[in-house]
């Protein structure tokens, strides 16, 4: 069959505020696009996960639970120190306690530290205590490099701010007489720790054929299974990883780390299966972290709400290694993104965690754009649908209505003390993201002559519902029940799927399982037409049913008793990218906090989340991942907070005691409002919905504050102590 | 770690089993200990350093309570011993002998899931789902001493319990559902 380009026009958008998309990309192999004129059987709707009945039996095997025949535990011995040098090391006494069955050595004598938790070796013995035994059995001996840089911070707030290493005000012209005013704020921003409750790490058998086999806490099977071969010099095929299932990936476990690489290593100096998981210390050390970041916005803007001028400066300090840069959000009409410097230093290397440099950088440029709002006597909600696009506005006027903002805001900032003696404010903000998938996706579909229906894919879930999403894409598709269908993901024998980073897994699979479905119930037409002796292109499938000519119809399974012994099977691509509706998500957050005056303690009573995700597959676990994101960006905002001792360069919050993650008692009530829609740039016009819900709601929170207070607070987490000293220094004049 | 570790352990753990007259010193070396798990009474040889959660997870092979602080701060390890509540990492297994533990995969399996384990399911109240274990089994206890507890109660009760994945207003609904005789 020649292969043509073809156009395709297809409505997309929102229902109201869609548009006809015009493309020539479209490969015209590739599964027609579903559009807003498409009518939904099963997406859009409220599906339970499919592995819901696995894990909240404890029957989901998770790889930190995978425990084959003649396991070894592993652990790992890091640097008490910050920066030095290995001087000397003896694992002599250790290799000989009985039980030990592997040493391996990550940092060799003469070779630099470079942060506190740096992995010097791992031991690997019969069980976790005898290798803990082993571990204290190790000769070390540091030389101690006295000139670590532990907070860079100090030095960029001294560039940033002259002299005053406190955030505040530089400079404000104008009154009540000019027509434009001038601010310039600066903001900070902690360092955040990823903790997801499964660990970093990976359990090694070594196979008959001097390949792997991998159970990875990953959320990049593939991105795993290149790395480890690479460094274990193994041809790709022969190592193989498995996820199926992970608890928990917020960006830290996309690629191998140091872990995985010594538990391979000692899995093949054993001949055993080695298991090597992180311990809770470790994760708070050296597996990743959001980066700190300092802000310096000066902007200007009129009486009319117009934004004139916007210059920022940034800093990240990512630890010894990655990248703190942070991202505004350039879609108000007159924001520009800001002139930024990384400042290494003596700390845990950074990594990618959801929406990387998001949250930092939203939390600074909103609340910059809010107190604007404040100082020109607009309405922060007015001020904003004045400087965004339609769809925004549109989005901030459903959260509005279902937040009642009008009702709520707080006319008298700081002077409204309720009956129960606290301060109440409402803020809002707005957020952004891309995530329209790759073209790195392979599904299989396979069509079972009893009718049951498999798809397969070697990616891995992280808790964001991918199982489900293909499996039910799958089920539209062919117009069947959801439960016939069963979806075995996470495993790289089977195709190749992107890492789940950047909220691509479900925009990057879905449109391959929607065209292998596709290609399979082809396949089934054709055995039927054949088996029933009509010509081809006579049968359709509909709903579910296999029509004939003559207006009978077999059933589903009827249809599939006729495909003969061997199932269909059909492998679905992800094509490229055409152009769509939008070139990704938006969505704007409500805050309504109350604030103790007098402990300064603050306590988020509801969080309303307006969120497109292009085409909703499934609206429950799409909800769900809305919710999650402003747990966790509530976590950023009040209590999260990496705490390092200046001089020493030790983490002194190593545990969950120390390190606040928010709990059952802190929960406000959550609305999420998801508007389906369709994106319309693939065959499902499906949009990641993982990393948008984050980004933007410490920035509400501390808009409700300075609603609720009077009071911009300048820094995260705003923790009681911070906002007491900041009322504090208000009620004393000094802002 | 220090060699001390590697030395006896004194043991003392309140039984009638006579070991703890005197403070007893056990170890090293394995010590036999019954437990009762999810309805079957299993018998291991265990290090009296081994705590509950390591005898259950590397020694019995059980997947339902999960691992992740170490340190009795997440509640991801929750058990029910004795109809108690507890981190099973915090809790040496030879304290735990003779006792009676339940699991999430005692009360109920895939097939036969718990009311609460389908409550978790169609509210859910579960992402990464690693949490989910001790969250439902943190949520049994609480239900057991109160079967129509209200929000605040629930809310409560399971503040010991982290979830990173952030589900809590989930598995409150899904809670509260059951508290309430719904389904």
């Amino acid at each position: 069959m020649e292969e043509r380009r073809q156009d395709v026009e297809i409505r997309a958008g929102f229902e109201g505020h869609d548009r006809r998309i015009r493309s020539r990309r479209r490969n015209p192999n590739d599964a027609p696009p579903w559009s807003l004129d498409t009518k939904f059987r099963v997406l859009g709707r409220k599906h339970p996960r499919l592995d819901g009945p696995e894990k909240v039996t404890g029957t989901a095997l998770y790889p930190s639970d995978w425990r084959p025949e003649g396991l070894c535990h592993a652990v790992i011995l890091r640097s008490p120190i910050p920066r030095g040098t290995v001087a000397a090391l003896d694992t002599a006494k250790a290799e000989a306690l009985s039980g030990v069955k592997a040493v391996a050595i990550a940092t060799r004598p003469g070779r630099k530290i470079r942060y506190q938790g740096q992995e010097i070796c791992a031991i690997a013995a019969v069980d976790r205590g005898t290798a803990e035994d082993a571990l204290a059995l190790v000769e070390v001996r540091y030389e101690k490099d006295p000139d670590f840089t532990v907070l860079p911070e100090e030095d960029a707030r001294k560039e940033i701010s002259g002299i005053d290493p406190e955030p505040r005000d530089l400079a404000e012209t104008g009154d009540q007489g000019k027509e434009e005013i001038e601010l310039t704020l600066s903001f900070e921003t902690q360092v955040q720790m990823h903790h997801p409750l499964e660990a970093h790490g990976v359990t090694v058998r070594p196979t008959g054929d001097g390949g792997l086999e991998v159970w990875a806490s990953t959320q990049g099977t593939f991105m795993m299974q290149r790395s480890l071969a690479q460094a274990m010099r193994l041809p790709p095929n022969k190592v193989r990883v498995r996820t199926p299932h992970m608890g928990g990936g917020f960006g830290s476990k996309l690629t191998a780390g140091v872990e995985a690489r010594l538990c391979a290593e000692l899995a093949m100096k054993a001949r055993a299966p080695v298991r090597l998981f992180v311990d809770r210390r470790g994760e708070a050390l050296a597996v990743g972290n959001r980066p700190s970041s300092l802000h310096r916005i000066r902007a200007r803007a009129d009486r009319k709400g117009e934004i004139l001028d916007w210059e920022a400066r940034s800093f990240g300090f990512p630890g010894f290694a990655g990248s703190g840069r942070v991202a505004y959000p350039t879609f108000y009409r007159g924001v520009r993104p800001p002139r930024h410097r990384d400042i290494l230093g003596n700390t845990g290397a950074g990594r990618a965690f959801r929406a990387p440099g998001h949250p930092q950088g939203f939390f600074a440029a909103e609340s910059m754009i809010d107190e604007l709002a404040y100082r020109l006597g607009f309405d922060p909600l007015d001020f904003r649908k004045r400087n965004v696009d339609e769809i925004y506005a549109w989005q901030i006027e459903i959260g509005a209505k279902n937040f009642d903002w009008k009702g709520r805001f707080n006319r008298a900032p700081g002077r409204r003390v309720d009956p129960d003696g606290r301060l109440r404010g409402v803020g809002l903000a707005l957020t952004r993201w891309g995530g329209l998938g790759s073209s790195r996706g392979r599904v299989l579909c396979r069509i079972h002559p009893d009718g049951r229906v498999e798809v397969r894919n070697g990616a891995q879930d992280i808790g964001t519902g991918t199982r489900t999403v293909l499996a039910l894409v799958v089920a539209e598709t062919l117009g069947i029940d959801p439960s016939l269908v069963r979806c075995e993901i996470g495993d790289t024998r089977d195709g190749i799927g992107p890492g789940s980073g950047g909220s691509q897994t479900a925009a990057t699979l879905a449109p391959a399982a929607r065209h292998a479905a596709w290609l399979a119930g082809r396949e089934l037409l054709d055995r039927v037409a054949e088996e029933m002796g009509t010509g081809p292109g006579k049968v359709a499938l509909d709903a579910g049913k296999v029509t004939l000519p003559g207006g009978t119809a077999l059933s589903w399974k009827a249809a599939c008793a006729k495909i003969g012994a061997e199932p269909i099977e059909a492998m679905g691509q992800r094509y490229r990218n055409w152009r769509g509706y939008s070139r990704g998500v938006r969505g704007v957050q409500f805050a309504a906090v109350a604030v103790e005056p007098g402990t300064g303690k603050v306590k988020v009573e509801r969080v309303v989340a307006v969120q497109d995700c292009g085409k909703v597959v499934d609206r429950l676990t799409a909800e769900s991942q809305v919710i999650g994101g402003v747990i966790q960006g509530i976590g950023f905002g009040l209590y999260e907070e990496r705490v390092v001792d200046p001089k020493l360069g030790r983490v002194l919050t190593t545990d969950f005691e120390t390190y606040r993650i928010p709990g059952a008692l802190e929960m406000p009530e959550i609305t999420p409002i998801l508007l389906d829609g369709c994106n319309g740039h693939s065959n499902t016009g499906v949009a990641g919905i993982g990393e948008p819900p984050t980004i933007p709601t410490s920035a509400a929170i501390a808009n409700a504050v300075r609603n609720a207070t009077g009071v911009r607070m300048r820094a995260l987490p705003m923790t009681p102590r911070r906002v007491f000293e900041a009322l504090s220094r208000m009620r004393g004049g000094v802002q | 770690m220090s060699a001390a570790a590697i030395g006896p352990s004194l043991v003392s753990n309140g039984k009638e089993d006579g070991r703890e007259a005197g403070g007893e010193v056990l170890g090293p070396g394995p010590v036999k200990i019954r437990l009762e798990v999810d309805g079957r009474v299993r018998e291991v040889e265990v290090e009296p350093r081994t705590t509950l959660s390591e005898c259950l997870r590397d020694l019995l092979g059980l997947t339902a309570p999960k691992e992740a602080c170490g340190l009795g701060a997440c509640g991801s390890c929750s058990v029910l011993l004795d109809g108690k509540l507890v981190s099973s990492c915090s809790v040496l297994a030879l304290d735990a002998e003779g006792g009676k533990i339940l699991t999430a995969a005692g009360l109920g399996t895939p097939d036969r899931m718990h009311p609460l384990q389908r409550s978790f399911v169609e509210n859910d109240a579960l992402q990464c789902g690693f949490c989910t274990p001790g969250m439902i089994v943190a949520a049994q206890a609480c239900l057991s001493r109160n079967p129509k507890a209200g929000p605040e109660e629930i809310r409560a009760a399971l503040s010991g319990n982290l979830c990173r994945c952030g589900t809590y207003t989930r598995i409150f609904e899904a809670v509260e559902r059951v508290a309430r005789g719904g389904r």
